[in-house]
């Protein structure tokens, strides 16, 4: 048990580890339209909470958001935001959805993302001329629409082995 | 008592195990919210003076009303007046701090040659991988593109995009930021680029035997194509000759405060000559 424990946070550490340079690299660049840019360490962020329990989604969904706080020097905002998500994507866990999951995964991402970004841009309305329903229209939909397509294709390109590995068992919850 | 007391701590670990979920979230907002506490940006200021505000309405209706004990009633005087102080001191500081940094722009504004229109940033790019910042001044107010952004203290960046009241501005921190430079002492061109630090960016270009010192000015070059000649980059902060190739390793600190960024000036002139001037190179070094 402590063993596979110990793997599962190694691949998922590098799996992050991967996806934030990817995203300050490649997805930044390559992928953006417009401004509107998808945000893997979010989807990775609702994967986590959604497969393996609220609390390894939550303390993720904090240093995520951390690492891109530090980017942007915005600190506590995406760590506050990500934390959140991350804990509350674990509510939309369901032995009988895991059938469907690769259809039902990307529409969490997206309600997920959607409520990610309210909270983020409603915070960035705060105190200043910009209109949180146009900010929120314009970035945040647009947004959380990209994540969840992307979801779906990263759903799919991602191994049956690793998928089977990280498994949430509600019986067998891990001892973290 | 001894086994009273493990029946305790027994009960208390047993009401942190069911909980720990919990607990851990709680944790992690807590952590959260004092990260947003260290910032320092108008959101921030918005919602301390929200607080300030509800916390004395509280203390407006739900002050002691009994006149039994003079001692309360005096206490919440106080109080309410410490409060009422609070948040006007609020508001005479911000109103301070903004007064100096108009005072600052009004008289840089003065003393620079070329013809400028102040603007306000209204909205600085959420993305770290687009870094633009949108300015309250359009083509109606005589902003195109390609012409540069500066505050009294050097170059911020470039317009890359204009609408009729508003106008797109791409800063230093952009990965696709680049612009000819030079080294004020020693005339050495190069180019500088973002190397993903805040507040600081790359010099490319300047071979390892070269004089470079740390605490060089920078400063636009004659050969750059959107910028005028000799508006101020920054400062050489550091210098690495220990990598691979024949240029040095040259990082600047840019002389612009992008985090404190709020109001800036587009350069609407495009003529080379006022910025060729000798003693141009130091009216961002407040020389002049």
């Amino acid at each position: 048990m402590r063993r596979k424990r110990n793997i599962l946070i190694a691949s998922i550490s590098l799996t992050a580890l991967a996806f934030y340079f990817l995203q300050i690299t490649f997805v930044n660049t390559v992928l953006a339209v417009g401004q509107n840019v998808p945000d893997l360490l979010l989807i990775l962020a609702i994967f986590v909470g959604f497969r393996l329990g609220p609390m390894p989604g939550s303390i993720f969904g904090f240093v995520a958001g951390f690492f891109q706080d530090v980017l942007t020097g915005f600190y506590g905002l995406q760590s506050l935001t990500k934390t959140l998500v991350g804990f509350f994507s674990n509510l939309f866990i369901n032995q009988r959805v895991l059938l469907i999951e690769k259809y039902y995964f990307p529409l969490i991402v997206l309600i997920g993302s959607l409520l990610h970004d309210a909270f983020y841009y409603w915070f960035q309305s705060l105190g200043s001329k910009l209109e949180f329903g146009s900010l929120f229209l314009q970035y945040g939909v647009v947004n959380s629409f990209y994540n969840g397509i992307l979801a779906f294709l990263l759903y799919l390109m991602t191994p049956r082995k690793f998928l089977d590995f990280v498994h949430y068992d509600p019986r067998h919850e891990f001892d973290y | 008592m001894h086994w009273k007391f493990r029946n305790l701590l027994d009960g208390l670990y047993q009401i942190i195990d069911i909980y720990r979920n919990y607990l851990v979230l709680l944790g992690l907002i807590i952590v959260s919210v004092f990260l947003l506490q260290a910032n320092n940006n108008p959101q921030l200021t918005y919602i301390r003076q929200r607080v300030i505000f509800i916390s004395a309405l509280l203390a407006n209706h739900s002050g002691d009303q009994s006149e039994a004990i003079e001692s309360v009633r005096d206490w919440n005087l106080l109080r309410q007046e410490n409060i009422d102080l609070a948040k006007r001191n609020i508001v005479l500081e911000d109103a301070y701090l903004e007064n100096v940094k108009l005072r600052q722009m009004l008289k840089f504004s003065a003393r620079f040659p070329l013809q400028t229109i102040p603007a306000q940033i209204i909205f600085k790019s959420p993305n770290p991988r687009f870094s633009t910042l949108t300015l309250n001044k359009g083509f109606r107010d005589g902003v195109r593109k390609r012409q540069s952004v500066i505050t009294d203290k050097g170059l911020v960046g470039l317009i890359v995009d204009v609408s009729d009241d508003y106008s797109e501005c791409q800063i230093l921190l952009d990965q696709t930021f680049r612009a000819a430079a030079k080294i004020q002492r020693t005339r050495l061109n190069g180019i500088v680029f973002w190397q993903g630090q805040p507040n600081e960016v790359g010099f490319y270009g300047v071979l390892k035997n070269l004089d470079v010192r740390v605490g060089d000015v920078i400063l636009t070059s004659d050969y750059s194509e959107f910028f005028l000649p000799n508006f101020c980059i920054g400062v050489v902060s550091g210098i690495n000759n220990e990598i691979a190739g024949i240029f040095k390793d040259i990082r600047i600190q840019t002389a612009v405060d992008f985090n404190r960024l709020e109001e800036v000036f587009v350069v609407t002139d495009t003529s080379k000559t006022a910025s060729s001037r000798s003693g141009f190179e130091n009216v961002f070094l407040g020389e002049q």
